[in-house]
């Protein structure tokens, strides 16, 4: 993964004792809490229900094992012993003084770590495919250009005060799990015809009050133009975005208001004037890059040891039905023969989606050192994963993950929520979302059915800035106040991979202690209604939303 | 100063990160007279109607933009523009950055760019980094403690109208 260097140890440095300066200042009555507060903000640090957060970016999802335990010591230290871990794979914590926030700053320095641009109308941390590198659908490696957009960002002096918050994804295969068509900006890594490296660029996606899909502005950008292309989308975009409505200040209203036409017309006025400046990269920068992204050692596989490790699971899979469930749903199967992708459920029963005590990432961080080369990934469904296991000590970790709650076989089913912190903590929220999913976990918490509804995306927010990407849910669930009182709509049939959709309304919003009933409804219509192997999502587009409707409120 | 122009006037001038005794520039509100006299800063839309007559003054006329002027209709005339003032009503509105950098990197400006308004301590080293070179503070902004908001980073990770450079093409030489 990428080292730093004193480039980047120095820059991360200063930007502490800038902010320590600032909190200093805060404190001694120099600097009011209105004016601390953009200033804050783009140090990660909100003023929540309770107590301040501090969100600390996790690039591209990327994390080391010491990072992790520097995470844990966080938790520990500074916190009520718990971290949450977020859809754009950044982890939060929930109770930080605001006066030891420039020691944790300083800490997360020391490991290579930082909370900048996590927070304010700026560019925020550059999100992308949790298998980057390890799938087998891979086309390109998406982490070195999320690297090199991450360090063209950071602290760009003329994009710190855009009109709203900028997010760009960046994926490099063939199924998209970085929702490039709901970000700001979207980058698909490619190849064309003559084999040169470049990246379809979407922009205007996102979710939020107004859910819009991406458009593609350039179907094919030689990757030399990388930083300068997007320097000129973010230029026109600081210059003509709204600035009175906070509501109608995203990119994407920009987008849909000029069109997509006349805003490609003005990017590239712009991009003709810079592309060759000194932003233009060269092959020297991406190699030197690429190789802080290498593989790792991997053990060669033979045929014969192939054979022996099909005949192995096999056998333990057979022997413990446990570990067989374990296997079906929280692995995936690695680019490389005799290894595997490792999902560690954050989803057990009882506890909030996403949410790991600081014990379980000390575990957690143990177990990638010992099992996957030290390295581990954030999900954007909030879980956790070892890209890198050997396929032979998948049992050991098994048994090694399920001593600490770590091993919930329930990835990709309706357990497998993703969930904003919602009113239990988040100032902007409407409505309770930790309720709610505890609500339906409990409904559902039988694996053999969940194993039989399949795979079912449930996605939820608190409130309609939809943290939770709720209309990119299969089955969607917004957090609504109507006087005082929290009711829940519900919405069918979003999607955010390659068959983006944003998800239809189902009706009239549901009362909080329906839920989870309702749920059972539209499991019950797709389960009448289901084709053979279809997908909950499947049989939505193909009967469309009326039995569900009358199921629901008939 | 008079009256009339004092409300747009701020608190203490820096120029090249020294606080400057002098401030002997007025910018004239859209709605007021243009004293006869003495350096002054006019908006956009009143240099563009009385351009001619302007240039006729022995003292020095700059030209007043607001977030939501387009600099390129400045484009002609900035060989006859000693001084560019970037008025900031509102800190967080970042359109002065790229009003800068447009004016800097895609027309070439080489006067002073000054600004004036909502300018605090915490935005001198960006708007210096996008090519602003006089920086009239907000009245409320101590002028000693603004010194510090200049070069708090040493590492620069992008190009602007600055030193800084691309990260990348820095680390090319370097490794």
């Amino acid at each position: 993964m990428y080292q730093y260097d004193e480039f980047d140890h120095t820059l991360v440095k200063e930007r502490v004792a800038e902010f320590r300066d600032q909190v200093e200042r805060h404190l001694n009555g120099e600097l009011s809490a209105e004016q601390l507060m953009p200033l804050r903000l783009r140090n990660g640090l909100y003023m929540q229900v309770h107590a301040h957060m501090l969100r600390v970016a996790i690039p591209y999802g990327l994390l080391s094992s010491k990072q992790m335990h520097m995470l844990a010591h966080i938790a520990r230290k500074y916190d009520r012993d718990y971290g949450h871990f977020t859809t754009r794979q950044n982890i939060q914590y929930n109770w930080p003084e605001l006066k030891d926030v420039p020691d944790i700053l300083e800490d997360l320095a020391r490991a290579e770590m930082h909370a900048i641009q996590t927070s304010g109308n700026c560019i925020r941390n550059t999100s992308s495919d949790q298998y980057a590198g390890v799938a087998v659908d891979e086309l390109q490696d998406p982490r070195l250009y999320c690297e090199m957009i991450r360090q063209w960002s950071t602290l760009h002096p003329e994009f710190y005060w855009l009109p709203r918050k900028f997010k760009v994804a960046v994926t490099g295969a063939e199924n998209d799990r970085a929702a490039v068509l709901f970000h700001d900006i979207g980058l698909r890594v490619l190849q064309n015809a003559k084999g040169q490296l470049g990246l379809q660029v979407l922009v205007g996606g996102g979710m939020g009050r107004t859910p819009v899909i991406g458009k593609v502005i350039r179907e094919f950008l030689p990757r030399e133009h990388l930083l300068s292309y997007c320097e000129a989308i973010l230029r026109i975009y600081n210059m003509y975005g709204n600035r009175d409505n906070k509501y109608k200040a995203r990119i994407k209203i920009l987008v849909n208001s000029l069109g997509i036409d006349e805003f490609r017309r003005q990017v590239e006025a712009e991009w003709e004037q810079i592309k060759d400046s000194d932003l233009l990269l060269q092959d020297a920068d991406f190699e030197r890059m690429q190789s802080y992204f290498s593989s790792p050692d991997y053990v060669k596989s033979t045929a014969d040891s192939n054979l022996i490790n099909q005949g192995r699971i096999e056998k333990w899979r057979s022997l413990d039905t446990r570990f067989a469930q374990w296997y079906d749903n929280n692995t995936v199967e690695h680019k490389v023969d005799g290894y595997r992708i490792v999902v560690v459920s954050l989803k057990a029963p009882g506890v909030p989606p996403g949410d790991a005590s600081a014990d379980q990432m000390d575990h957690i961080a143990d177990l990638a050192e010992r099992y996957s080369f030290g390295e581990l990934r954030v999900t954007h469904d909030q879980n956790i994963i070892f890209a890198d296991v050997e396929e032979a000590e998948l049992l050991e970790l098994w048994k090694e993950m399920d001593a600490q709650a770590l091993a919930t076989p329930n990835i990709g089913t309706l357990n497998d929520m993703i969930c904003c912190p919602g009113l239990d903590f988040c100032s902007l929220a409407n409505a309770g979302s930790i309720p709610i999913a505890k609500q339906i976990n409990e409904r559902f918490d039988s694996l053999d059915e969940l194993y039989d509804i399949g795979e079912l995306k449930v996605k939820m927010s608190g409130c309609m800035n939809a943290c939770g990407h709720h209309h990119a849910g299969h089955i969607g669930i917004l957090g609504v106040d109507k006087k005082g009182i929290e009711w829940y709509q519900l919405t069918l049939g979003g999607s955010a991979e390659d068959d983006a959709a944003i998800g239809d309304r189902l009706g009239k919003a549901i009362a909080k202690e329906k839920v989870s009933d309702a749920i059972d409804k539209l499991v019950s219509v797709y389960l009448e209604n289901r084709q053979t192997d279809e997908r909950f999502l499947d049989t939505y587009r193909r009967i469309g939303i009326k039995p569900y409707q009358e199921e629901v409120y008939g | 100063m008079d009256k009339l122009s004092s409300k747009l006037s701020g608190g203490a001038l820096v120029i090249d990160r020294k606080i400057v005794a002098e401030n002997d520039w007025v910018h004239v509100a859209t709605e007021d007279e243009i004293p006869s006299s003495g350096n002054v800063s006019i908006d956009l839309s009143r240099w563009q109607a009385n351009k001619d007559e302007l240039l006729t003054r022995e003292s020095q006329v700059a030209v007043r933009l607001d977030a939501s002027d387009e600099p390129s209709k400045l484009q002609d005339d900035l060989g006859n523009i000693p001084m560019i003032v970037l008025h900031i009503t509102n800190y967080v509105d970042g359109r002065c950055y790229t009003q800068a950098f447009w004016l800097r990197e895609r027309y070439g400006y080489a006067g002073d760019i000054r600004v004036i308004g909502e300018v605090y301590r915490d935005q001198l080293n960006f708007l210096e980094r996008v090519g602003v070179t006089q920086f009239e503070l907000a009245k409320d902004q101590d002028p000693q403690d603004a010194m510090n908001g200049f070069g708090e980073f040493t590492v620069l990770y992008q190009p602007s109208a600055d030193e800084g450079q691309n990260i990348f093409s820095r680390r090319r030489v370097i490794h």
